[in-house]
């Protein structure tokens, strides 16, 4: 590097509970550059950012502008530092208005008086150099994504940002809104601001920045100027040798257990169509927002559909089946466990039994049988090796892993015809993770039928016998795994087909 | 058909945006036609007179509740602060300026410990305030003993003062409305305030300080129960055990009314706290001019304050709604929220 770098990040270490994060990770950035920060979920990108952001702090390491260190401890600390994020999903004040929410700490005027003309003249201002039509006195709740990230943007010229930081700025943008960011951004960097652009679509990498950075499990596994880099490489260096370390399962699919078609909801889910099969597990692969979780949530009636069928393979043969019966068949493991899969402040115990409770309710005066509650938990807690106290520890205190066991134990009492999981791995520790994927495998092996979203590549590929693809609410591909390749790999990674 | 739903829509908005004020000249219409003495100028003077001490409560509650936080025990914050004060005018011969002074003073102090005890302990506002409740009425309780405390003659005068036909405690409590309304609309702590109530975690990152603001809140809430209660007792002219007992039920209802979202983040103190306790207050005023027998009142007030909460949970519909509305167009923002956490 000749001269100093803008923006110098060394040796940069940060360890969370169980898992190593980023280590020994050095980036430079110059003026006018733009540099692109990819790699898988689960890589690092998004606590290198927050470190940046002063959101988290990092364990070791140092950060240099201009050859100067700086201590990042907090949000406004990288504000100073002229360091201004655009977030994926910006978060602005529903009540406020767009110039509130502008300045909103940092408001002209004097002693705490807001001198709302000045501002609102100034707010209109910024938008200008964004060419944003926006009202600056329309409340924010009334505006969409692309103007909210529009008014990240304009705020941070405003505060004269050096280094401005792109979170997956256009993964819900139009094409419109998208082709006006990369204007601005390349008017930043003619202005001699450094930029740093993260993003899943490696094309948009691959137009936009000058440099790209590949992290890989906390550690930058590539550097080098764009012209350089090809597509294949930058999937190639962001998965590893994952590609290769796909194992066949040697399962065989059977009859077919469940026929979605045409499945429409609005814009979210679009005409979708599938089948799963007997002894299969089914990868459900897309971004953030294609519809993944919406597509269970309108499977099992939790939102409403607008058409479309779903059969259920009952009784030897397909029948019709509506979303509020579907879980009378078919389990869930949902995204969120805490929230919405967990009795948090239940023992394991009424957990297990919580979607079967009629086969614990002996007497005729419907009392539940106790002692038999207790005796399903201990079989659960064998059978899936759940590590707890007993069946009274709260589900709360379990590890994540073992919360999702038990989650997974309550709706295996059903026997399930289709088990829908959501994420079922994430935030667990990679110990529990392989755990979760063997009983997966031996589910499958049993019989039932299995469908699993997940964002990370190497879940789906040492998982799934077959992919689908989900893109905008519709399904975009339907791929046995062997025919998973690279060249399909990269098209999910576009979150285009 | 999509036009349809339309208009209903719009309809709808201005049904909930406007329906406090249909809800107030229905009320108007009826009373005034059912008694002549409604509308008379010495009428209207007694409510306002009569709701200046809740216009207060409820202008200080607002800030609480626009972050998201609650505040019940103002009520007896008020009996506190003025059973000290007038103890102290009546038996100490202390003088009526500072008086008022410690009064105030007192409710200043309580909303300091509700607000140390919420924002920087982390006790949940309800317990706090509720604890907070209790233990000054008891405070109050012990302080008059019981008994019922005249304002001396010396300072009497002040419960009929006027100016151009204004009762003196009406201007102060507009006065106050109006320095509020000022603090919430013009000043960054206003908008803060506001800004914790929308996004508690947002305002934690991009540097609002979080505490701060809510304990200011709380610091504002007591003091405007100490100022609140000065002019219950002005208009009174004593103090006794049963004060401050039904403000806790008006001071929510009238903040509610007004278009106070109890999740925070929506509300304002004009026209919102002044509308809202006016209108509690006028529908009392109008019972006792038609003579209705009191065990009446609490019946026609409890129906107020559902149909307010119906009205406050139907906008809340409203801005979920315009949000969903939202998801199908610009492809599922509140998932991906939900994904991001």
């Amino acid at each position: 590097m000749s001269g100093k770098a803008l923006l110098e990040l060394r040796h940069i270490s940060k360890h969370f509970a169980g898992s190593q994060a980023l280590s020994d990770v050095s980036i430079e950035l110059n003026q006018g550059e733009v540099l692109g920060l990819v790699g898988a979920n689960g890589a690092g990108k998004s606590t290198l950012m927050n470190v940046l952001g002063g959101v988290i702090t990092k364990d070791a390491g140092s950060i240099l502008i201009d050859g100067h260190e700086i201590s990042l401890t907090s949000p406004s600390a990288a504000d100073r530092a002229g360091i201004a994020f655009v977030h994926q999903e910006p978060a602005l004040f529903s009540m406020l208005t767009v110039a509130e929410n502008m300045f909103v700490t940092d408001y002209p005027g004097k002693w705490g008086w807001i001198d709302r003309a000045r501002m609102v003249e100034a707010c209109a201002r910024h938008l200008h150099t964004v060419d944003s039509q926006l009202d600056p006195n329309t409340l924010a709740r009334d505006i969409g994504i692309g103007d909210s990230q529009l008014i990240e943007i304009a705020r941070a010229l405003s505060q004269q940002a050096r280094i401005v930081l792109f979170d997956e700025p256009t993964s819900s943008l139009t094409v419109h809104e998208k082709e006006r960011l990369f204007e601005i951004i390349r008017s930043l960097k003619n202005s001699g601001t450094g930029v740093i652009y993260i993003s899943h679509f490696l094309d948009e990498v691959l137009d936009i920045c000058d440099r790209v950075v590949v992290l890989r499990n906390g550690k930058v596994v590539a550097k080098s100027p764009v012209s350089e880099m090809s597509m294949a490489r930058l999937v190639e260096e962001m998965l590893g040798r994952q590609l290769e370390s796909t194992r066949q399962s040697g399962r065989r699919a059977g009859d077919v257990v469940l026929q979605v078609e045409s499945l429409s909801r609005g814009n979210v889910l679009r005409n979708v169509s599938f089948t799963l099969h007997e002894n299969e597990v089914v990868g459900l692969w897309g971004l953030l927002g294609s519809g993944r979780s919406e597509l269970f949530r309108a499977l099992t009636g939790l939102d409403p559909i607008d058409r479309g069928h779903i059969r259920m393979r009952i009784g030897g043969e397909l029948r019709p089946i509506t979303p509020g019966n579907f879980l009378s068949r078919a389990g869930y493991v949902t995204e969120n466990r805490r929230d919405d899969g967990l009795f948090a402040k239940m023992s394991l115990r009424p957990n297990v039994t919580a979607a079967s409770l009629w086969n614990v309710i002996r007497s005729r005066l419907r009392f539940i049988d106790q002692a038999g509650e207790r005796h399903v938990a201990e079989e659960v807690m064998q059978s899936l090796a759940i590590k707890a106290s007993g069946p009274e520890a709260l589900a709360e205190t379990l590890s994540g892993g073992n919360q999702q066991k038990v989650i997974l134990g309550k709706w295996l009492q059903r026997q399930p015809t289709v088990i829908l999981m959501d994420e079922p791995t994430r935030g667990v520790d990679v110990g529990a993770k392989a755990e979760i994927h063997r009983l997966i495998g031996e589910l499958a092996d049993q019989g039932t039928s299995i469908l699993i979203a997940t964002s990370e590549i190497e879940e789906l590929m040492s998982l799934s016998d077959r992919v689908l693809v989900i893109s905008r609410g519709h399904i975009v591909t339907d791929i046995t795994r062997d025919r998973v390749e690279q060249e399909s790999l990269m098209r999910f990674a576009m979150g285009e087909a | 058909m999509v036009g349809r739903r339309k208009t209903l829509e719009i309809e709808k908005r201005f049904v909930f945006s406007y329906g406090i004020y249909i809800v107030f000249a229905v009320l108007v219409i009826v009373y005034a036609i059912s008694s002549h003495a409604f509308l008379s100028l010495s009428n209207i003077r007694d409510i306002f007179m009569n709701s200046s001490d809740l216009l207060i409560y409820v202008a200080g509650l607002t800030f609480v509740v626009l972050t998201g936080n609650i505040d019940v025990s103002f009520g007896s914050t008020a009996f506190a602060s003025v059973a000290i004060g007038i103890v102290l005018l009546v038996n100490h011969g202390v003088s009526p300026v500072l008086a008022i002074l410690v009064t105030i003073a007192f409710g200043m102090v309580v909303g300091a410990v509700n607000g140390v005890l919420v924002a920087y302990v982390g006790i949940d506002p309800l317990v706090t305030t509720l604890g907070m409740l209790f233990f000054l009425r008891g405070l109050a309780l012990n302080i008059i003993k019981g008994s019922q405390i005249e304002l001396p003659n010396s300072v009497a005068g002040v419960t009929t003062a006027s100016f151009a036909g204004v009762p003196l405690i009406v201007m102060v409590a507009v006065v106050i409305l109006v320095v509020l309304q000022l603090l919430l609309r013009k000043t960054q702590f206003g908008r803060h305030v506001i800004a914790v109530g929308c996004d508690r975690r947002g305002a934690q990152q991009v540097g609002i300080r979080v505490r701060r603001i809510t304990f200011i809140t709380f610091v504002l809430s007591g003091t405007c129960a100490g100022v609140g209660g000065i002019l219950a007792v002005i208009n009174i002219g004593s103090v006794q055990s049963a004060m401050g007992q039904n403000a806790l039920f008006a001071g929510v209802a009238a903040l509610v009314v007004g278009g106070t979202s109890l999740f925070g983040g929506l509300g304002s103190v004009l026209p919102g706290a002044l509308v809202g306790s006016l209108l509690l207050s006028a529908t009392q005023n109008g019972l006792s001019v038609l003579g209705v027998s009191p065990y009446v009142y609490p019946f026609v007030e409890g129906l107020v304050i559902i149909v307010a909460m119906y009205m406050d949970g139907l906008k809340n519909l409203r801005i979920r709604g315009s949000r969903s509305d939202e998801v199908i167009s610009t492809q599922s923002f509140a998932t991906k929220t939900l994904e991001k956490e």
